[in-house]
């Protein structure tokens, strides 16, 4: 009998064991093992830990690894721990984590947008950074656009990474196997999309099963359809999604579906898939960030792929590549040591990090620091994309609309694509979305 | 000083003892009870029971997944679920599915059954061939079957094209009148090597002499199907029954995968719908009430078809 009681002691013992957390185990076990290093670390040898976006590619590995070292190099007395992994607030996986009793990293590179860092900033899980901002003159070394989305309300929590700049990247190939050129106005780009059909090839490949590659897309149109300040309007003033200009950027979209520039069956491929269209020949275009770079490199396809702007259907005007602040640095409020988070990002904007990324042919973002202004990139399409925005840069709504109209805003655009609902019923629902967002007080504010 | 002399009867001694032994003893047996029972128990209790009770309490409150601190709302969350046309779509999709799965699942996976039961030879082959899908992860059946059903180059629409059947080429997972039906023959796909396995189980107990004697009364195939196997199976069925309804209600994993819910909502389900509320709307407590709602649903289909099924024993 006492055989029994011991056994299945035994059992609830293990078994209760193994439901503590699994962050558990082993933060107790690296503090039981560092104890001895504890000391080492009052003497220097501190360590820096990091969470980055996870890599599209090899190639995007082999340059964090390079930055880790150019900032090893810089400052030898410091390790660094660089994790990959799930950074969109929306997932839920950073707010768990940073809501748990797990030690957090010392900085966080999230994907950017003023819903994503509230969401954070809201409930005090990450640092106000306005006294590094000021010991350090980060304003002074952002470039300005940057510093004025991030910097709209008492206090900001984050630091750019990177600007987006959305585009048309097609295939060189294809065109010059067609006769197309890059066109300059909107004649040209429907002729070019015309001339591209009539040849039987798809002239535009959407990933549109996934709501942020359909929203790239739109964002371009917006641009240039409703023109720029038409979209800065509905983002940080009192434009309506049901305004005529956008409902005629809807029909811009539908219309292109109609026409059969872009595939109806669009509306099931992932931005994977699509991707894959472009690369593969199957597509001419396709409306991406210069993210896309990299798997340009990953796949040596330098010479067959470039960019260029959607150019602006508004007489008179021009358009440039959507964007907004792409990759955010935050410092989680838990986090152990925020001077390494300090020396990190003080090295993020220094010219030695705008040298090494930028002089690497595969690099595929653009800096937001002002020190990288000065620098030629050495990749041609992230040239480009450079030279585009220098005139400032369109909004990619994505990164500024409130979760409920995110939410109407990705499925709406989808249906659009589907042929499922008009261009003015998509508008009123996005609307609908939006002023859901207004009510539980979502207003982004840029200086 | 008066002294008084206790009588104790000493049946009532050992009366007493023997009750105080049974106690213990019984004691003892609950002790031993407990113990093996615990580990499953306290694991039951910690992520099962538990998380299902504060998803009923965190429906009761405004919380955003992050804050720390709630409002209090009471029924709110329920009185918008009601009027949300999304949410209410989203239940008729369940609803869509559970007959869709009914349909797809029973029939054709007992008519397998019967003909694989039925064989002289290969029994095992077939057995582990049909079985097959199911030891498949949910998350690889949902991306080749994303890729089964590609408009372009998917296997299906490339077979129609060359067997000269173009025109019945679809984008499955894109029209809103086709999306649910081809998620439903996925999941049936990828789940009747499970009921296959309960049918193989429940024909194998039905007794041989009932179909001799059929076979003497001159009874044909069909006749032996309906009134011998199909009633002697009632209790596999009603298992069956049970579990294809509960996943058609639960149903997440392929839907996320292949469509999240698209095109335009045509295939959201409650879980789906749910999911996106609490992490890419920030609205927990909405989402907890969205799952609440589907729970009681599946917790009262499940006991009225087991009353019902009872009652007709």
């Amino acid at each position: 009998m006492k055989g029994q009681y011991v056994m299945s002691g035994i059992i609830v013992i293990a078994l209760l064991s193994g439901c503590s957390s699994p962050s558990g185990s082993p933060n107790t076990a690296a503090s039981n093992e560092t104890d001895p290093s504890a000391g080492a670390g009052n003497t220097g040898a501190q360590t820096l830990d990091l969470l980055v976006p996870n890599y599209y590619n090899d190639t995007e590995k082999k340059l964090w690894e390079k930055v880790v070292n150019k900032f090893k190099e810089l400052h030898p007395d410091i390790k660094v721990e660089l994790v990959a992994g799930e950074v969109k607030v929306e997932s839920g996986k950073l707010t768990t984590m940073l809501q748990s009793g797990v030690t957090p990293p010392d900085a966080i590179l999230i994907n950017a947008g003023p819903g994503r860092v509230k969401t954070l900033s809201d409930v005090n899980l990450i640092k106000p950074l306005n006294e590094l901002y000021t010991k350090n003159k980060w304003e002074e070394q952002l470039r300005p656009t940057a510093y004025e989305l991030v910097a709209g309300e008492e206090n900001i929590f984050e630091l750019p990474h990177t600007l987006d700049a959305i585009m048309v990247f097609y295939n060189k190939d294809i065109f010059d196997k067609h006769g197309v050129t890059t066109p300059a106005t909107k004649d040209e780009f429907m002729s070019m999309l015309e001339k591209l059909k009539e040849a039987g090839v798809s002239p535009i490949t959407v990933g549109a099963r996934n709501g942020y590659a359909i929203g790239w897309i739109f964002s371009n149109i917006m641009e240039s359809v409703a023109g720029r300040e038409a979209v800065e309007n509905l983002i940080y003033g009192d434009g309506k999604w049901n305004a005529p200009e956008f409902v005629k950027a809807a029909e811009t979209l539908e219309d292109w579906v109609k026409q059969g520039y872009i595939p109806k069956e669009a509306v099931t491929l992932t931005q994977a898939d699509s991707k894959f269209s472009l690369l593969s020949k199957r597509a001419a275009m396709e409306i991406e960030g210069t993210y896309l770079i990299s798997d340009i490199a990953d796949q040596k396809l330098e010479d067959s792929m470039a960019a260029f702007t959607m150019p602006s259907f508004i007489e008179g005007k021009t358009a440039s590549p959507t964007g907004g602040i792409g990759l955010t640095w935050v410092v989680p409020s838990k986090a152990e040591d925020e001077d390494l988070a300090e020396t990190w990002l003080n090295f993020v904007l220094s010219k030695d990090f705008s040298e090494i990324t930028l002089g690497d042919p595969t690099y595929n973002l653009i800096p937001a620091s002002s020190s990288s202004a000065s620098i030629q990139p050495a990749g041609a399409v992230l040239a480009q994309a450079i030279k585009d925005i220098e005139n400032g840069f369109g909004y990619n709504p994505t990164v500024f609309i409130g979760p409920e109209a995110k939410e109407a805003y990705y499925q709406n655009l989808q249906g659009l694509l589907g042929g499922l609902v008009t261009p003015k019923q998509a508008m009123d629902n996005i609307e609908a979305g939006a002023v859901k967002d207004r009510a539980a007080g979502y207003q982004v504010k840029k200086k | 000083m008066s002294t008084t002399n206790m009588v104790v009867n000493p049946s009532s001694v050992n009366e007493a003892n023997r009750l105080a032994s049974k106690g213990k003893r019984s004691i003892k047996r609950m002790l031993i009870i407990l113990s093996f029972l615990s580990p499953a128990l306290i694991l039951y209790i910690l992520f099962m029971l538990y998380p299902m009770a504060d998803a009923v309490r965190l429906s009761f409150f405004d919380w955003d997944g992050a804050a720390p601190t709630m409002n209090f709302v009471g029924a709110a969350n329920y009185t918008q679920l009601a009027q949300d046309p999304i949410f209410l779509k989203s239940l008729f999709n369940n609803f869509y599915w559970v007959v869709l799965s009914l349909v797809l699942m029973i029939l054709p996976t007992l008519a397998i059954s019967v003909m694989i039961a039925k064989l002289k030879r290969g029994k095992m082959f077939f057995r582990a061939g049909f079985y097959l899908p199911s030891v498949l992860s949910l998350a690889v059946i949902g991306v080749l079957w994303s890729k089964i059903y590609e408009p372009s180059y998917g296997a299906i629409n490339v077979f129609l094209r060359q067997v000269g059947l173009g025109a019945l080429a679809q984008n499955w997972l894109g029209e809103p009148s086709i999306v649910i039906p081809a998620l439903v023959i996925t999941s049936t796909w990828a789940f009747y090597g499970t009921y296959m396995v309960l049918f193989l189980a429940g024909l194998q107990s039905i007794d041989n002499s009932m179909y001799e004697a059929a076979d003497i009364d001159g009874a044909g195939p069909l006749r032996k199907f309906w009134n011998i196997t199909v009633p002697s199976l009632r209790n596999t069925m009603n298992v069956v029954v049970s579990m294809v309804v509960i996943h058609a209600l639960k149903g997440f994993g392929l839907v996320w995968i292949m469509t999240q819910g698209g095109p335009f909502y045509k295939s959201e389900v409650v879980a789906t719908y749910v999911y996106k509320a609490a992490f890419s709307m920030n609205k927990v407590s909405y989402a907890s009430a969205g799952s609440v709602v589907l729970g009681i649903i599946v917790i009262g289909l499940t006991i009225a078809f087991n009353y019902w099924r009872d009652k007709g024993e």
